[in-house]
């Protein structure tokens, strides 16, 4: 390279006839430049070395740059625009013609037509005795009355209210909503703060009340710290994705409610199930993935996923074994106490403290304040860091407003109540205690109850759940249990429990991760939209329908058999003035198996009397209303009576 | 200040002690000063939305907030990775600890660390009674860069630019309260059960019924928190053979709630029209991937107001857009129902846009009402089905009869049903607000994004470090915005968020363009270049910028 004397004037001439010269003159001031700045003149003495002495080098580095500059330059494709099909516009605007979207939703139909018209409305407050309104939006009940009402001139009128029910369907099971105390404190914090907080915690929306609260949270459970959210379902939503993300791995009782199962579908993290409470199962299956876990570096988040009190069995996680496999095994554990909060427990804390675990042992606690604490929202206690990252990176309470301030000062003085009537016999959580005690004593000596319906939850535990024995199902036509035959997860788990239950040992479900098989199938492009193929498409469809309708679902049956048991509750509040309340699971969102139930919530203020009445009157409705039902197709019958 | 009294426990106060009921009044909603200072905001009949140029600021500014970026993540990334292995006590919450991960790993909470950490004083204050006009906000201090926040034992009055309080219903005097606490005494502190199983009241019945009607839809459900609402709709009724496609500024809880569904999703760029109308044109007539099957619901999900950006949809495009293709029309009002249109309902309201041409309308009681929770108003039959699937009403608490009393009285007011003449002022004190405070700002010279009419008010900082600053400085001055940096913003934008209520009085906003005229100097965010100098009004003498000039 001898232009480097080359002057920039006389490029300039030359350029006039020669643009070759002229580039290498620009190239040339260039370096000259460079070599002015710091450093430059070295850079530029290394790359001229470099290059006289190694022309391959140049010949690859050159190819490498040009390679960059196609893929900078080159038009990112999706795997979507790749497949497309190139079409003209003219043909895109006759295809937008022709695309009939389907319903945004689906017309409910005669045979569900008994959920929405069940659906209580109380004419006024929700206490331990309720007024049911008659007259309101769903027409609800009128279904199952005795008779039409007409006045004088012949007009249909709305039903009277139902005076005077018992309310054995709230979840108030310390029935302090109405307690004088609480309605006192919080008038006072409506009078000062207003109703609503106005704002997420981060803007503003972090109140005196809130702080006060989640101290005295961390307090009573003995940890670090607490964070309250707006309500109680989303809380496991959004705290499971928080800690899960992919790589990541839970493993869950089958037998958690709806809460966390979406909260771990959005975690997208791996979901392996263990058979509800069984803990040889978990502990196989943790053994078995051991060496699967070994070599994961750097290591990645584990948990055990349980309910403290399963919303759906009424029954305990055996929380002492659950803490002594985790620590075994080094994961944490993820404990929703939602439905334990306030009803469980020598301090009312939840199972781990009925079995005198201490809460420091669990890592993440959630629980709900809606249920006994008589307010509204959820929390979550644990360790510091734990909290300290959900308050930035937890969706529903980073996004969210706060909860209203007068709940939150409800709940902490409910907070203060238990604390005051500790190891008390008469306090309410110890009648409450006493009274599911009772209860499931006598739900399982009661001969005609046991006749037809299994007692599923534990005593000690606020709701009673019921469901109708095998010997029933079985006439009936009912399954023993439903799942959702149109989910993937579902399936997977359902495959994976029945291998389980068949071969007795622990083989763990696992989701099933798309086969390559099937993604890999090549598709011939079927024009949709020509007459004939639309056609075909339709004629296919119906005589798929016909068949269909021929072939009872799960779903369907699963719908009949809640109708019966909405039946009888129905009868329930309508002839003896009781309303208990139903499991209402929905069939299509869950992935674990569902069965439908009976549930009867206690309250710390029922008498010995009133549930004597509820054993007698229960009973006597079921062998009621099933005495006189044969098969499937009665019931089916009976659901098919059109609305009054 | 004697730092050895400051507490980490936070300390005892009694907010509004030694008011006189009018007093308190006053300090939750100022009393309006003129009736020139009303103004009802309606869009121009047929003008066509414009979907307004966002000003940019010069290059220097953004080479600036980028190098600031640039060494914040150098010098960051620098501590972490010498930290992590000398100093690992400080850096204990994000390595492994005897066999178990991190509850985050460091990478993942690189922003928390690093950049939120320089302002947390101003995140999260801690507050006490009523979010009104003035907000009590107790006084914090650190001595070691925010690890440790002390409650010094003072309190500020700010003015209120922060809270939701559109209407100004966050009040303890008046009606609304008056309402609430006859509630609390019948019904008690909560409803105790899920919506399905006894947990509903006629007190809720009643308050779908009034919703539907406020909105101008056949029938709606309502929920206890607008973040629920969105994110358990629609696994309801979309599945994987169904398309969202979805405004790419769409709320998280709108994103959760797609991702729970499983619905393929795709985005398109924030009000973009054009780009819609081109990923509608593709979709339809490409069908689902790989096997070209046509989809089997397309849905539109956008938002009314966007929280952060002061815009609207063009719901004009949108509803003539459906109209043409067939897809369904899903707006979250979380923001704008109540705060926009000449009657406070909404986007159809302010468009003067039949409600029937969008198909769900959602929303949120947090924002215009003083209250909690979300609703979702559509035709019977979809309600109908919603009701049956949704799992809020059968997973989830019923909303408070308490706050449902609330929402009744506010909607009632601002229907003209309750106190007539009220809900008329609110909403046309809010108009007049948000447009005055919004031309004052750009006459200053800052550049803040949005619509004229809108009552959030984005004021662009761009450099991250002038946010503590300018947080800290408008806190002195006794006023309270919210700040928002990167990752709720784009990484180059950051910006002090206003929202403006109907509570505030025209000398509010004079004091807070006053104080944020001196700042901007001082703190150089004034960074418009064009000439602003429209009038926001063209018919009040008492209402120019003759002042600010
Ligand atoms: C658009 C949008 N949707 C939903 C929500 C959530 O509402 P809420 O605060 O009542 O949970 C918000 C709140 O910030 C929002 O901006």
């Amino acid at each position: 390279m001898d232009t480097s004397n080359v002057s920039y004037a006389s490029s300039i001439a030359a350029a006039v006839v020669d643009p070759e010269r002229e580039l290498s003159a620009r190239i040339t001031s260039l370096i000259d430049r460079i070599k002015t700045l710091p450093g430059g003149a070295i850079l530029i003495r290394y790359i001229q070395s470099s290059y006289q002495d190694d022309p391959i080098r140049t010949v690859i580095e050159i190819f490498l740059m040009l390679f960059a500059v196609r893929y900078f330059f080159s038009k990112k494709t999706s795997p979507d625009s790749k497949e497309a099909v190139p079409l003209s516009e003219k043909e895109i605007d006759e295809l937008c013609k022709q695309w009939k979207p389907r319903p945004l939703a689906e017309p409910v139909t005669e045979a569900e037509l008994y959920k929405l018209k069940k659906i209580p409305v109380l004419a006024g407050a929700v206490d331990k005795k309720i007024t049911i309104s008659g007259e309101n939006y769903l027409d609800y009940n009128r279904q199952f009355a005795p008779e039409k009402r007409y006045d004088v001139e012949g007009i249909e009128c709305p039903e009277p209210p139902l005076e005077d029910v018992l309310n054995l369907a709230s979840l108030d099971f310390l029935n302090l909503s109405h307690d004088p105390r609480l309605l006192e404190i919080a008038a006072n914090i409506i009078k000062n703060h207003g109703v609503g907080a106005c704002g997420p915690p981060g803007f503003f929306g972090n109140q005196d009340v809130h702080i006060r609260l989640e101290q005295r949270l961390a307090e009573w459970y003995g940890v670090d710290s607490a964070i309250v959210y707006g309500q109680d379902y989303c809380t496991p939503i959004s705290i499971l994705p928080t800690f899960l993300k992919r790589g990541d791995i839970a493993i869950v009782d089958a037998g958690c409610s709806l809460a966390i199962q979406k909260g771990l579908l959005l975690s997208r993290c791996q979901v392996v199930y263990f058979e509800h409470r069984n803990y040889e199962h978990l502990a196989n299956t943790l053994e078995e993935l051991q060496e699967e876990l070994q070599d994961i570096k750097p290591l990645n988040r584990r948990v055990i996923v349980s309910e403290g009190l399963f919303a759906n069995t009424g029954d305990f996680a055996d929380v002492p074994k659950l803490v002594e496999i985790k620590k075994k095994y080094k994961f944490r554990l993820f404990l929703d106490e939602s439905l334990s909060v306030g009803s469980i427990g020598p301090h009312g804390r939840g199972v781990a403290d009925y079995y005198g675990v201490p809460a420091s042992d669990i890592d993440i606690l959630t629980g709900s304040l809606a249920n006994s604490l008589a307010s509204s929202g959820g929390f979550c206690v644990g360790e510091k860091p734990m909290i300290f990252y959900q308050r930035i990176a937890s969706a529903a309470y980073c996004f969210s407003a706060s909860l209203a301030p007068y709940s939150v000062r409800v709940a902490n003085e409910v907070i203060d109540m238990l604390e005051q009537n500790e190891g008390k016999k008469d306090s309410p959580l110890g009648l409450l205690n006493k009274n599911s005690a009772l209860l499931h004593g006598k739900f399982s000596k009661n001969r005609k109850i046991s006749k037809y319906l299994d007692v599923v939850s534990e005593s000690g535990s606020p709701v009673v759940i019921l469901e109708f024995n095998k010997a029933i199902k079985n006439k009936l036509g009912f399954y023993q249990y439903y799942y959702n035959e149109n989910n993937k997860t579902a399936q997977a788990h359902e495959k994976g429990m029945r291998s389980f239950e068949q071969s007795g040992t622990a083989a763990a479900a696992k989701p099933s991760s798309k086969k390559v098989s099937e993604s890999k199938k090549s598709f011939e492009r079927v024009d949709y939209y020509s007459d004939e193929a639309v056609a075909k498409m339709k004629s296919e469809a119906s005589q798929k329908a016909i068949a269909e309708s021929k072939k009872k679902s799960q779903a369907d049956i699963h719908n009949l058999e809640e109708f019966l048991i909405s039946k009888i509750v129905n009868k329930l509040m309508l002839e003896d003035k009781m309303l208990i309340g139903t499991s209402q699971r929905l069939l299509k969102m869950e992935v674990f198996r569902v069965r439908p139930v009976f549930k009867i919530c206690l309250s710390s203020d029922l008498s010995t009397k009133e549930i004597d009445s509820v054993v007698e009157k229960l009973a006597n409705q079921v062998a009621g209303v099933v005495d006189n039902i044969k098969c499937l197709e009665d019931v089916e019958k009976l659901n098919s009576v059109k609305p009054l | 200040m004697d730092s050895s009294k400051y507490t980490l426990t936070l300390p005892k106060y009694i907010p509004n002690k030694g008011l006189s009921q009018d007093e308190q009044r006053e300090k939750e909603f100022g009393s309006l000063e003129s009736p020139e200072f009303l103004y009802v905001s309606e869009h121009e009949p047929n003008t066509p939305y414009l979907v307004e140029p966002l000003e940019e600021p010069s290059y220097f500014t953004i080479l600036l907030t980028h190098l600031n970026f640039l060494i914040l993540i150098i010098v960051g990334n620098f501590k972490d990775f010498f930290g992590t292995f000398f100093d690992k006590k400080q850096f204990e919450d994000v390595i492994e600890k005897d066999g178990y991960a991190p509850y985050y790993s460091r990478l993942e909470s690189f922003y928390v660390r690093r950049m939120k950490r320089k302002i947390d004083d101003n995140f999260s204050i801690p507050t006490t009674g009523v979010p009104g006009r003035y907000i009590t906000c107790y006084d914090r201090h650190s001595d070691d860069y925010n690890q440790t926040l002390k409650y010094t034992g003072s309190v500020t009055n700010c003015l209120n630019f922060a809270s939701y309080n559109y209407l100004g219903f966050a009040q303890s005097v008046g009606i609304c309260t008056d309402d609430a606490l006859v509630t609390l005494r019948k019904y008690g502190t909560g409803a105790g059960a899920p919506r399905h199983q006894g947990g509903t009241t006629d007190k809720h019945a009643e308050l779908e019924k009034l919703v539907a009607k406020f909105v101008g839809k056949d029938d709606s459900l309502i929920f206890s928190q607008g973040f629920s609402t969105n994110a358990n709709l629609f696994d309801s009724f979309l599945d994987s053979e169904c398309l969202v496609i979805s405004d790419e500024l769409n709320h998280s809880s709108i994103r959760t709630g797609l991702r729970i569904s499983g619905v393929t999703i795709k985005r398109f760029p924030h009000n973009n029209m054009a780009k819609l109308e081109k990923i509608i044109r593709t979709s339809i007539s490409q069908g689902l991937p790989r096997t070209h099957k046509p989809w089997k619901k397309i849905i539109v999900c956008v938002e009314g107001l966007y929280s952060m950006e002061g815009t609207m949809c063009p719901l004009p495009q949108l509803v003539d857009l459906r109209d043409k293709y067939g897809f369904y029309l899903f707006v979250d009002e979380a923001h704008s129902i109540g705060a926009m249109g000449p009657n406070g309902r909404g986007v159809c309201d302010y468009f003067n846009i039949d409600p029937s041409r969008i198909d769900i309308l959602m929303g949120t009681f947090t924002k215009s009402f003083g209250a909690a929770g979300g609703y979702v108003a559509a035709e019977q039959h979809i309600i109908d089905r919603l009701r049956l699937d949704l799992t809020a009403p059968v997973y989830s608490e019923s909303i408070s009869p308490v706050i449902v009393s609330q929402i009744l009285t506010s909607m009632k007011i601002i229907m003209g049903e309750l106190n007539p003449g009220e809900g008329k002022e609110r909403i046309q004190r809010i108009a007049f607000n948000s447009r005055y405070l919004r031309a004052g700002l750009k006459k200053l010279g800052f550049i803040a994004f949005g619509m004229d009419d809108s009552p959030v008010i984005p004021l662009l900082l761009y450099v991250p470090n002038k946010l503590p600053a300018v947080a800290r400085a408008l806190y002195k001055r006794g006023i309270a915005v919210v700040i928002v940096g990167y990752p709720a913003t784009p990484i180059d934008s950051s910006r002090i968020r206003i929202c403006v209520s109907a509570a505030l009085t025209k000398s509010d906003l004079d004091k807070v363009l006053r104080e944020l005229d001196f700042i901007g100097d001082k703190m150089y965010f004034k960074y418009a270049r064009g000439k602003h100098n429209m009038e926001p009004f063209t018919d009040k003498p008492n209402a120019t910028l003759e002042a600010f000039h």
